[in-house]
């Protein structure tokens, strides 16, 4: 069953239901009894950041009966976007163009999650006549637009006017345009068949006016309609307009109240009542649609519901719509408005023309529903693309170390049962060693760096090293088309199967960070974070999803899609790039249908728990990325054993596992004391406690600082320092430190050479507060020749 | 062809701008606004992608983002005179200032973040030596423990009532 997520925060805004509001709440009354669907209504909570679920019952009842509260009344469950698993359909069917949460954030999370995105496109019109909207509507349009153009897996059209006309938009953006279907809408409205209807106003005779119904604005081109009055008066018909005053037609409703012919030939009835609306459309000799352009023309059915013969202005989406039954005019001519009107009037055709009407049947709710629910249910289904009988067996490492993998061996064999098979990718020396210590149940072979490299060069960096020779075993070595990926330190914690690595028809990609955060050893950076930043670069550069999946664990590979994205970006193989992040952020933006993204899973990742600020938690630890360090004296791990031992294993992988949480908890409870900081901050001063170093309007260094920052006693924390790029200079360094009250250092001085910096990021001031109460301060030097000093009060509790 | 969503953005403005000005009408903002303020989280202000705007464009964009709503005649009105004379961090840090403290403001509070400018400040740092003291732990734990109006007479007994 597909899983679909569909954001309704203007429908629940919205008192009169009308427009793209009452299309979602008919859609969506329909989708929630449709059984191949599993929906979940959601609603902007007020950090525009995540959702509250709207119960179906409420939601139902609410836009049903007019009864109580969509949002119900019981207790609020929260959704978040990086909550939404993969596989699932996010339906964008309201206008989310106007919504807070605005797509251009939203979309690309979704997406780097493997979330099929659909949004539903009524029109393009704030694009291609930009001039007819509220500026605010035009600019949040625009930038909706590029959103979906961007990140929209599948689109559904109303029309096929407006599938051509985003065609056409992409044409002249010169940007791929994203697969659609075209789903007309329904329309069987509810009309009050025998409802009252008012006396016809007088001034007006049955069959002797054209009727215009709606808002008053530019778009609608009530202009034409009002230049016709007078050739249409010598015909003996009169101008009927009906509706309500829109924006920016002040100057219109000067020239209509001035108009000659107002209340002899012309009528202007502003909000009038369903039982007038009803009596105008009865008696009228037809209705007139000279808009300049349209999303879908419901206005057009409503016509022929009422029985109303329809004149419509010749553009494609009315004669979509309009079909035969309506006669079409150049919505920039009266003459060619006039002679339809007389076409009309002549000899038995608007008889006919009504006969055929009266046989006329819209098309139902219930069916452009089923329709939708049925492309959406094609467009992604629960169970991913990769066949069910796939079995993984090959396990593929790359090592030149034959200690850390035989220690690392007991660990596969007895926790991983469905591997059968180990490929070693090492120097030719190692494999005599490893062959005759190794006797476990999975079978070693080996493939050398030299059969690897063919004689290339092999590049001198680590992790250039890395990836390079990846790059070269997709190509060359013996694997299997889906196998799994390790290092010759990552053991499994526990016993597990192959549904870790591939669940639900998709392989599962272990992230841990998000690159464009990666801050790694700041201003000592190792070879590491530098190619973090490559793959950063790269990914971002190429509009792909840039999470970061070296989670220092096992991960599944499936070689042809590697291959394939090898064979889309031939240079990259020298490019020094993280193999896992490129792998699978290219994966998950090219075959979300194979692959799912989720949080890591390993222990001693980071090494120390404060060697970063952690992005996301980890989703479960089943296995630990081995560190010696980590079991010395007075570390996390120093009484365990190093080895695997059949007999303790259980329990002290157990123990490990529970030490690490408390660990991850310390830290989650510092960032949460920094938030509350921050938020009681933000309340007293209105704005959020920042430290910055930029250049004043003299152009010296100045520091802006908080008037005071409050840190967690114990704690391990991170400040960043916003740095302007121009006092980045060559051999400018930043000094910071905390003093008590009578000046000594009890957070040690410490220095960063801000050159070194990735340009990209601020330096962080890294702070490992002491553990008891402590008022001081915290104070900086920025120091280029001349030194520049700041200091702001520090409260260490 | 593969656009970063900066590029695309930029591309899109340029074709609607082109379109609206053959209507003979004007682009609702430039683009400079356009792409600071499509870039912002939903949930706060990010100063630094406003860093690059001209005066003009800051202003409209404060009252976009912090206020929820398009900058009035009569504001930029009032603002005329200073938006083109003063220096753009002193014109930037009054109208922040008083944007931050507008009642309407403090009926929304969206976040501003990564800002440099002095805005909360007026008369300088807190003195360390004048920071608040703290009551100690074991008379603390008492104090909680006390009903409310008995919390509100030990405050005024020592003298903190404001604390």
């Amino acid at each position: 069953m597909t899983h679909v997520y569909i954001d309704l925060s203007r429908l629940c805004l919205t008192k009169f239901t009308t427009g793209i509001q009452r299309v979602a709440r008919e859609i969506v009354l329909r989708m929630l009894k449709d059984p191949s669907l599993e929906v979940t209504l959601l609603a902007d909570m007020p950090s525009h950041t995540e959702w509250r679920v709207l119960p179906h019952d409420a939601f139902t009842e609410f836009y049903t009966k007019g009864t109580g509260s969509p949002y119900g009344t019981g207790k609020t469950v929260i959704v978040r976007p990086r909550e939404i698993e993969s596989g699932a359909v996010f339906f964008d069917i309201d206008s989310a163009w106007n919504m807070p949460m605005h797509r251009s954030w939203l979309f690309p999370i979704l997406r780097e999650h493997g979330v099929t995105v659909v949004p539903h496109l009524y029109d393009l019109i704030p694009v291609t006549e930009p001039q007819f909207f509220y500026s605010e509507t035009t600019r949040q349009f625009l930038v909706w637009v590029t959103a979906v153009l961007q990140n929209a897996s599948h689109i559904i059209c109303n029309a096929e006017a407006t599938k051509a006309a985003l065609a056409k938009l992409c044409g002249e953006l010169e940007c791929d345009i994203p697969p659609c279907t075209v789903i007309p809408l329904g329309a069987d409205f509810k009309q009050g068949g025998n409802a009252e209807q008012a006396p016809l106003p007088e001034g007006l005779t049955p069959e002797k006016y054209v009727l215009m119904v709606g808002t008053i604005e530019p778009r609608k081109n009530h202009a034409l309609l009002l230049d016709a009055v007078k050739p249409l008066s010598e015909r003996g018909i009169k101008v009927v307009f009906a509706g309500r005053i829109g924006w920016n037609m002040d100057a219109f409703q000067k020239k209509m109240a001035a108009h000659p012919q107002n209340g002899t030939d012309f009528f202007f009835f502003e909000g009038p009542t369903d039982a007038v609306i009803r009596a105008l459309y009865a008696n009228a000799l037809a209705v007139v649609f000279p808009t300049m352009n349209e999303g879908f023309g419901l206005p057009v059915i409503e016509a022929y519901q009422h029985g109303t013969p329809v004149l419509a202005s010749d553009i494609p989406v009315l004669r979509e719509v309009g079909g035969e039954l309506a006669d079409y005019f150049d919505n920039t001519s009266v003459d060619s408005l006039v002679a339809a009107v007389d076409r009309l009037l002549a000899g038995d055709t608007r008889a006919k023309k009504k006969e055929a009407i009266a046989a006329y049947r819209p098309r139902t709710w219930d069916a452009a529903a089923a329709d939708m629910a049925a492309a959406l249910a094609g467009f992604s289904q629960k169970t991913g693309t990769v066949p069910a009988e796939t079995r993984i067996s090959q396990m593929v490492v790359l090592t030149a170390r034959n200690d850390d993998l035989l220690r690392t061996l007991p660990y596969l064999d007895a926790f991983l049962p469905f591997i059968e098979r180990l490929l070693v990718c090492c120097p030719e020396r190692n494999i005599a060693e490893l062959r005759e210590k190794w006797h476990g149940r999975i079978q070693l072979s080996f493939f050398t760096d030299e059969e690897l490299l063919g004689g290339a060069p092999l590049p001198k960096d680590h992790t250039r090293r890395n990836f390079f020779l990846r790059c070269l075993l997709m190509e060359k070595a013996p694997l299997d088309d889906v196998f799994i990926m390790t290092d010759d330190d990552y053991r499994p914690l526990l016993p597990l199967t192959q549904e870790f690595f591939l669940k639900d028809g998709r392989m599962r990609g272990y992230y841990c960070y998000d690159l464009r955060e990666w801050y790694g050893t700041q201003g000592n950076y190792t070879s590491y974070d530098l190619s973090m930043f490559r793959t950063r670069d790269f990914l971002t550069g190429e509009g792909l999803p840039a999470l970061q999946y070296s989670a220092h664990q096992p991960q599944i590979i499936d070689r042809r899609i590697y291959l394939e994205m090898l064979a889309k970006y031939p240079h990259i193989s020298g490019d020094g790039l993280d193999e896992w992040s490129t792998y699978f952020n290219y994966g998950i933006a090219v075959h979300p249908d194979r692959f799912a993204a989720v949080p890591y899973t390993s222990i001693g990742w980071p090494g120390a728990i404060t060697d970063w600020t952690l992005w996301c938690q980890p989703s479960g630890l089943c296995f630990e990325n081995f560190y010696d360090a980590l079991y010395e004296n007075g570390r996390i791990f120093a009484d365990f054993s190093r080895e695997y031992n059949a007999e303790t294993i259980v329990s002290e992988n157990m123990e490990k596992v529970q030490r690490w949480r408390t660990e991850l908890g310390k830290q989650q409870q510092t960032a949460a004391a920094l938030a509350m900081f921050r938020s009681v901050y933000h309340s007293q001063y209105h704005m959020m406690p920042e430290l910055s170093l930029c250049e004043g309007e003299d152009g010296a260094a100045v520091f802006r600082l908080p008037k005071l920052i409050c840190i967690p006693a114990g704690a391990f924390v991170r400040l960043r320092l916003l740095t302007d790029d121009a006092l980045r200079k060559k051999g400018a360094v930043l000094r910071y430190g905390v003093q008590n009250t009578e000046g000594r250092f009890v957070i040690p001085q410490q220095e960063i050479r801000l050159a070194d910096l990735d340009s990209k990021l601020h330096p962080e001031l890294v702070l490992p507060a002491p553990a008891g109460l402590l008022n001081g301060a915290l104070v900086l030097e920025y120091d280029c020749g001349e030194i520049v000093r700041g200091s702001t009060a520090c409260l260490v509790r | 062809m593969k656009q970063t969503p900066e590029a695309l953005r930029s591309r899109i403005y340029k074709l609607a701008e082109s379109r609206i000005e053959a209507a003979r009408a004007k682009m609702p903002c430039s683009a400079a606004l356009f792409e600071a303020l499509a870039a912002q989280r939903p949930d706060s202000v990010d100063y630094t992608l406003l860093k690059d705007l001209d005066n003009r464009d800051f202003i409209e964009a404060v009252f976009s983002l912090l206020l929820g709503r398009p900058l009035d005649d009569a504001t930029r009105a009032a603002w005329q005179d200073r938006t083109d004379s003063m220096p753009q961090e002193q014109f930037r840090t009054a109208v922040l200032r008083s944007v931050l403290r507008s009642a309407e403001y403090q009926r929304r509070m969206t976040p501003l973040c990564r800002c440099p400018l002095p805005v909360a400040e007026e008369s300088g740092q807190i003195n360390v030596q004048v920071a608040p003291q703290q009551m100690p732990d074991r008379l603390m734990r008492v104090y909680r423990k006390l009903p409310a109006p008995m919390k509100k007479l030990a405050k005024k007994l020592a003298g903190k009532e404001d604390a």
